[in-house]
């Protein structure tokens, strides 16, 4: 194919027929999904509410105006000697589709998936991740994908399981990665406040048990996986409107068991876990945790559940510009006020924690131990209390495993947690994922012609503490930033 | 899964066959010998290895950086890349992979001073062209980064590291034997408490529990322990699903077997042999190896396999032999095998796929030898290099021919540059004219690949094998 090609600048680059051939075959964002709004947004890059368009053959809804790019650079296509009706061009969108057969491949989505990429009909509905592209001033370069794009790509396209959002596929284009994952309709966070703000009442308990024992269960999976989150907090645990949780972010997660570099775990992320949710170890600056971080943050959440606000919520120590990390002295302190300082006995290795002196030094902690009245106020299983006490152990060694948290007895209560749905006999009805239609400055992802875009709306009112390696780390960013 | 090879991408998406290799390679083939590309691969393995070095690397990213080469090449050719780009970017990627990321300046700037080495000028100094080139390669590699080295196979293997290593915090053992402390004690107490509430005698507790009485009631614990526990404890250690104390290979062998698959990345046994395959075909090659020296030096000629009196001198790492022997009799498991053939025969494999596999890496040393005389690299200078020279026997005369023939480094670069305007002066004419140089210059070449192939052996074996 493509026999004529311009020979003379051409032999200069002999990545120019492959580039070529690449990027024709490349598949567009836009030309795929039809974007219906703005969900979120954090340091990493936006996500989008979109819905898979039917191939382009056989429809004519869709906006013209976004295919303002081009695929292919223009030396590409002089070089290939493509007639230039047959690309996709701002103008000719709509109507050159309807030329080309619905079998080329170029122009249908659902020929030109990869092994491993997940099936999708017309008219379903993903959310769109897409990571900020890199600037040089104002130009888009590339400089290479983070680390934690390249862990979300790379753990998501792995593992495939019920409680796990699925990655339906990837989509490089324009310098930017595009992750398109299933659709979740609800949060934790947002399950949260829906029975804090408007309804004021408890989650009823089946509910909350089954929210729990899935989220155990996605996370038993990462596990026996041999991956770690550390990031789990309400906000990334999702719930689809099939009452499904779905554990979302895998951003922060790394596979362990391979022969671990120079420094282990901590080597490659000097923070892990929203402050809120972080385990005591990786407080007194562990360097070698274990799985059992993941279970701190999850009896939090339980926590959380039960009194639909944070239980330990401390206040961040920022770093102020100095290599060293600073002790979390506020956040230490709030977990000793509900489960009292450390006594030697329940955590005999506490003493070889790096910042074991700096805990010391920076009490006296509070003697009282209120997490029984705490729980009484809240529950009156004594099985729960039970799983929320073995959460909280301080010695990770002696912290329940995700496993042995399944098995707990507290999820056969109440008729246990055989029902698919978290919202089965539950009369609640929660709201759906707020969307937004502003564009925010991301022209191309709009969903509405500019004129119509609305000025922001704030998404939440709550202020909350971001992903660890997205605050605390903001110095060393750049380092492992490739 | 990153846990289970089976249900893993690379299982399921990236295990190819040879003819479908053959076929990926076939617009490269127009322009160079199947032999000349083999070496091709040799070279490029190389140079990702030394920009890893200079990176800083371990093994398992700069492995990792293989793979993805070598599968990026399955969709794409030589010719029409820049393959120096390319296999900066598989540096690049698989250290993020490998939880090592390194900087992508450092790379850029590492793989010139490589690349200056080798004469190389076709790497474009930029770093935004290396991170392009990430987003090609993510695509081409259809985002499945995940995979599975033999190493850890090996390992597995050889009881080095129990298949569960890091999900459990204590071994098999250790924890059988922690169990049956526990027991031991809650044992005692119960017998102790009976025995002073029948004397009734007012409690009070002597310190340390008679150890000296210990070994009396040990028999009594074991069979309660029988009645009782036999079942569930069963049950524990088969969920540990770990191979601890299964088998035993000698600290040498090991080495060996280690270094074998160091060398096995410049071939494509990745991307035919699943990771077991080729850890156990190292492990075989490992052991004619060494039953061969010992041959030698006892002087002793009876059949490779049958001479597995394995050296057990070199035992200072993590489990010797014994301690596997005592894990399989503590745990009540029989003895490990005690010859090479036992062990291997141990695992229920088609033997074909494994002689293919072993066959594939033999392979690789004559032609490495003839690419690149092991005078020069020095790093990967091993047993099993100076053995297949011995085994070959080649003299000084063949030696000499081969020189006049030499393929080496440098010819290696210059052909890369020659294949790759080719390809262009050919893409850039009318299909005829095109196709009429191809043909006339792989008869050219072709001529060359007989001369060569008649110089060693074992090259032609390479020959015959990639034309099947």
């Amino acid at each position: 194919m493509a026999a004529a090609m311009a020979s003379g600048s051409a032999m200069l680059d002999p990545m120019h027929y492959y580039r070529a051939k690449r990027d024709r075959e490349r598949r567009t964002v836009l030309k795929t999904y039809k974007i219906l709004g703005f969900i979120s947004s954090g340091t990493y890059g936006r996500v989008y509410k979109a819905v898979l368009l039917p191939s382009p053959s056989s429809s004519s809804n869709t906006k013209s105006s976004s295919t303002n790019k081009s695929t292919l650079p223009s030396s590409a296509r002089a070089a290939l000697s493509i007639p230039k009706d047959k690309l996709p061009s701002p103008t000719t969108s709509t109507s050159s589709y309807s030329n080309t057969p619905i079998l080329d491949p170029l122009n249908n989505p659902e020929l030109c998936m990869r092994p491993g990429d997940l099936p999708a009909k017309e008219g379903d509905v993903f959310a769109i991740k897409k990571f900020k592209p890199d600037k040089e001033g104002d130009v888009l370069t590339y400089a290479g994908i983070s680390q934690s794009g390249a862990r979300e790509i790379m753990l998501n396209r792995e593992l495939n399981h019920r409680n796990l959002t699925a990655l339906r596929e990837v989509i490089l284009e324009d310098k930017a990665i595009y992750m398109v994952f299933e659709y979740a309709e609800h949060d934790f966070l947002q399950i949260i406040h829906h029975h804090s703000q408007t309804t004021r009442t408890p989650i009823p308990s089946p509910t909350l048990r089954r929210l729990l024992h899935q989220l155990l269960c996605g996370v038993h999976f990462l596990h026996s996986n041999f991956v770690l989150h550390r990031d789990l907090k309400p906000a990334n645990i999702l719930v689809n409107s099939a009452g499904v949780v779905k554990i979302g972010d895998l951003g922060l997660a790394r596979l362990w068991h391979k022969p671990l570099a120079q420094g282990g775990l901590f080597g490659g992320d000097k923070v892990v876990v929203t402050i809120w949710y972080r385990a005591p170890e990786l407080i007194l600056g562990a360097k070698h945790y274990t799985a059992a971080v993941d279970l701190w943050a999850i009896g939090c959440i339980y926590a959380e559940l039960l009194a639909l606000r944070p239980i330990f919520k401390g206040d961040e120590a920022k770093m102020d510009g100095k290599k060293q990390l600073p002790f979390q002295r506020d956040q230490m302190g709030k977990i000793c006020e509900v489960l009292g300082p450390v006594k030697a006995d329940q955590w005999p290795g506490i003493v070889h924690m790096p910042e074991y002196k700096t805990y010391l030094s920076s009490g006296p902690y509070p003697n009282p131990n209120p997490l029984p009245t705490w729980y009484q106020h809240r529950s009156s299983s004594s099985q729960g209390y039970d799983l929320l006490t073995r959460l909280f152990e301080w010695d990770p060694a002696r912290r329940l495993t995700a496993r042995e948290a399944l098995a707990h007895p507290w999820f056969q209560e109440e008729g246990g947690v055989a029902a698919k749905s978290v919202f089965e006999g539950s009369t609640i009805t929660y709201p759906t994922r707020r969307v937004t239609h502003e564009d925010n400055g991301d022209a191309k992802m709009g969903s509405l012609p500019p004129s119509m875009a609305q000025p922001r709306l704030p998404s939440s009112s709550n202020f909350r503490p971001a992903s660890a390696n997205l605050t605390a780390q903001q110095p060393a960013r750049k380092k492992t930033r490739m | 899964m990153s846990s289970s090879f089976w249900s893993s991408s690379h299982c399921l998406h990236w295990l190819t066959t040879r003819p479908s290799l053959l076929i990926s390679r076939q617009v490269d083939l127009q322009y160079c010998t199947p032999k000349q590309l083999y070496c091709l691969n040799i070279f490029f393995t190389q140079l990702i290895q030394k920009l890893g070095k200079r990176l800083l690397l371990r093994q398992i990213p700069i492995a990792t950086a293989c793979v993805f080469f070598k599968r990026f090449y399955l969709k794409n050719s030589i010719c029409e890349t820049n393959p120096y780009l390319v296999l900066a970017a598989c540096v690049f990627v698989a250290a993020k992979v490998e939880e090592t990321p390194v900087h992508i300046k450092s790379v850029v700037s590492e793989a010139k001073v490589v690349f200056n080495e080798y004469n190389i000028k076709m790497f474009p100094a930029e770093s935004n062209k290396l991170g392009e080139m990430e987003f090609y390669l993510l695509e081409d590699l259809d985002f499945h980064l995940v995979i599975f080295h033999p190493y850890r196979a090996l390992l597995h293997i050889t009881g080095r590291e129990p298949a569960d290593s890091g999900k459990f915090p204590m071994s098999r053992v250790e924890e059988d034997q922690m169990l049956k402390k526990k027991e031991l004690e809650a044992k005692k107490k119960r017998d102790e408490e009976s025995r002073k509430s029948n004397l009734s005698v007012p409690t009070r507790p002597s310190p340390s529990p008679l150890p000296a009485t210990n070994h009396g009631n040990e028999k009594d614990v074991d069979e309660i322990d029988e009645d009782e526990r036999e079942a569930k404890r069963i049950r524990r250690l088969m969920g540990r699903g770990s191979t601890e104390g299964i088998g035993e290979v000698d600290e040498g062998v090991l080495q060996i077997s280690w270094f074998i698959l160091n060398d096995t990345y410049r071939t494509d046994v990745h991307l035919l042999y699943p990771p077991y395959i080729i850890a156990i075909s190292a492990v075989y090659i490992a052991f004619c190896l060494t039953s061969m020296n010992n041959n030698n030096n006892n002087s002793n000629n009876s059949s490779s396999t049958a001479s597995s009196t394995r050296t057990r001198t070199s035992s200072s790492q993590v489990q010797p032999i014994s301690t596997s022997i005592n894990t399989n009799q503590q745990l009540g498991l029989g003895q490990p095998p005690n010859s090479a053939a036992e062990f291997l025969s141990g695992f229920q494999l088609n033997l074909n796929i494994l002689f293919a596999c072993i066959q594939d890496i033999i392979c690789l040393y004559s032609i490495w030898e003839s690419f690149e005389p092991a005078t020069i690299r020095q790093q990967t200078k091993h047993l099993a290099n100076n053995h297949t020279n011995q085994s070959l026997g080649i003299t000084g005369e063949e030696k000499k021919e081969k020189e006049k023939e030499k393929f080496g480094p440098e010819e290696a670069e210059a052909l890369v540059r020659k294949m790759i305007e080719s390809r262009m002066i050919d893409m850039g004419h009318p299909n005829n004219a095109g196709l009429n140089q191809i043909s006339k210059r792989s008869t050219n070449t072709n001529a060359n690949i007989m001369d060569n192939a008649s110089t060693t052996s074992s090259s032609g074996i390479g020959k015959k094998r990639a034309r099947k």
